[in-house]
């Protein structure tokens, strides 16, 4: 991190925001759990923090923008529904310490949380935070595999959500591609997409292969995500009485 | 405790809980690079491992020389979740670059006649000639389904040296947990694992665990001890008693717990249930002094 990233949108001193998805409407809701543990870390003195929490709705619009001061050993406990009534879309959080002690990197400093969701009919999950907010200056390319299961009784979607929240959106590369396999390693669909920056999406893959599990078997697969500005994508799993699980590849 | 010898520095391990009453699987989708070894990434390692002042391990030109295409195989064994050694189920298979696998522990036991109980399950991996692959190794999912829930987390295997003093010390361990629940529905319990890389490591630990409200009060327990590769879970109630629903209730049944122990390390594990049985919900908790010491 250079002085001009300290620029960047969203970073605050070496802070930089660190990304979750989020849903919330009449059956499902999102909440974002976050402790003040600067003020276990830090020695030096007590540490209050300032919490900043971002929602950005499916197109990349910035939704909604909270604060909250959390006093040494303070938490928040922030329920999307106490700032949106509907919302899909990407979360970012950040805690911004009053006092950092000198550090031996030069890189930025993230952010640790949770996200627990739940429905109406008590079913519940949760998940730490993924990768952080990205910028001009990081151009990586990204590849995430995970398994898609091979009970019948689960439905996989995954959520891919562009990470990129730089100051110019030319700079953003917004394509990704997916790729669903066999076990054995055999492609059976290949798609390339474009997000827009700091937008996201919801893919469920019972609709992109409509005969997906015929295609598989009674076995395993796989789903391949790449691209240079996406967030690491998570799997939505729905299980056939209603539970479900939300967390990264 | 395993026999001694059970497996090698070089090979990349992990244990996750085993529950009684669930199907319990572990997969992982093999990366499509994985393994995928060239002179440049040789080359590119050797320098670095001499600028460390350490020898380059010549076997990872082997498969360059030979061009024979490495595959992971993959060892279990099963303890208690007191540590107890129970069972070495030897090579459950190996799989390939691109390749998906998924292991029934359900499966694997009946077929040995064991019992599903709680328990722990070690998976350990053996590269080959690839012993420099382990970032190559993608996480593995281990998911949980019974007739009314699913869950799902993942996480990945290791190398480096943990809770073996000879080699190394440790300052100790901190998870921070934000995300506890005691409510009429829902239940939060501590999972803790006392793990490490010496296979005949024999400690128990004893972590304490404050639960904090938002508005900074706190009451403290003694988690128990946690037996070396064994898997303790607590709930928050185990832990403070039933009057911590009356405590966590100013803040609707919500608050954060710090589990603590010194000079030893752990793995520490959330679970979520609901009290009708109807949800569980998994996930690994983090090192939160990460960020501040590494960046991101």
């Amino acid at each position: 991190m250079n002085e001009s990233a300290a620029a960047h949108p969203y970073v605050i001193q070496r802070s930089v925001p660190t990304l979750i998805w989020g849903r919330e409407d009449g059956s499902f809701h999102t909440r974002i759990s976050l402790f003040n543990y600067y003020s276990l870390l830090v020695e030096e003195r007590p540490i209050t923090s300032t919490a900043h929490l971002y929602l950005f709705d499916e197109s990349g619009r910035e939704a909604a923008h909270a604060v909250q001061v959390l006093e040494p050993l303070g938490q928040w406990q922030c329920a999307l529904s106490s700032l949106v009534d509907r919302f899909q879309g990407s979360i970012g959080v950040q805690l911004v310490p009053d006092f950092l002690p000198p550090l031996k990197h030069n890189k930025y400093v993230g952010t640790l949380f949770f996200a627990t969701y739940w429905d109406a009919k008590g079913h519940a999950d949760f998940t730490h935070e993924t990768d952080r907010m990205r910028y001009e200056d990081d151009h990586r390319l990204q590849y995430e595999p995970t398994v898609i299961p091979s009970s019948p009784s689960i439905d996989t979607s995954v959520i891919v959500q562009n990470s990129y929240f730089g100051a110019d959106p030319s700079q953003c590369d917004k394509a990704f591609h997916l790729d669903i396999r066999r076990s054995d390693g055999t492609s059976v669909f290949r798609k390339s997409y474009a997000l827009e920056p700091r937008a996201s999406v919801v893919l469920h893959l019972n609709e992109l292969v409509p005969n997906i599990r015929h295609l598989l078997g009674d076995k395993p697969g796989s789903v391949h995500i790449s691209g240079r500005h996406i967030n690491q994508p998570l799997t939505w799993s729905r299980h056939a009485s209603g539970d479900f699980n939300i967390h990264h590849f | 405790m395993f026999p001694a010898g059970f497996w090698k520095d070089t090979e990349p391990r992990f244990g996750f809980p085993v529950f009684r009453g669930c199907v319990n699987r572990v997969s992982q989708a093999v990366r499509l690079d994985f393994c995928r070894f060239s002179w440049k990434k040789a080359a590119r390692q050797t320098l670095a491992k001499l600028r460390q002042g350490r020898s380059p391990d010549m076997r990872m030109f082997l498969p360059l020389l030979t061009g024979r295409k490495q595959r992971m195989t993959v060892r279990g064994a099963l303890t208690g979740r007191d540590g107890r050694f129970l069972h070495d189920f030897g090579e459950i298979g190996s799989w390939g670059a691109g390749e998906t696998l998924e292991i029934n522990i359900n499966e694997l036991c009946e077929a040995r006649g064991i019992a599903v109980d709680d328990s722990m399950f070690m998976m350990i991996m053996n590269l080959g000639e690839h012993t420099d692959a382990l970032s190559d190794i993608n996480i593995f999912s281990m998911s949980y389904e019974g007739d009314r829930f699913f869950t799902n987390y993942r996480t990945g295997a290791f190398a480096r040296t943990l809770n073996d003093f000879s080699k190394k010390k440790h300052v100790g361990f901190m998870s921070i947990n934000p995300k506890a629940v005691v409510s009429e529905s829902h239940l939060t319990g501590l999972l803790l694992i006392n793990h490490s890389s010496n296979p005949e490591y024999g400690d128990s630990v004893y972590p304490t665990v404050r639960l904090y409200r938002p508005d900074g009060k706190f009451l403290d327990a003694d988690f128990g001890p946690v037996p070396a590769f064994g898997g303790i879970e607590r709930s928050i109630e185990d832990l403070f008693g039933d009057s911590v629903r009356q405590f966590l209730e100013p803040s609707g049944g919500l608050g954060t717990t710090v589990t603590r122990v010194k000079g030893y390390t752990l793995a520490g594990i959330t679970v979520l249930r609901s009290r009708d049985g109807g949800s569980m919900a998994i996930e690994h908790t983090r090192p939160t002094q990460s960020y501040l010491l590494n960046g991101i």
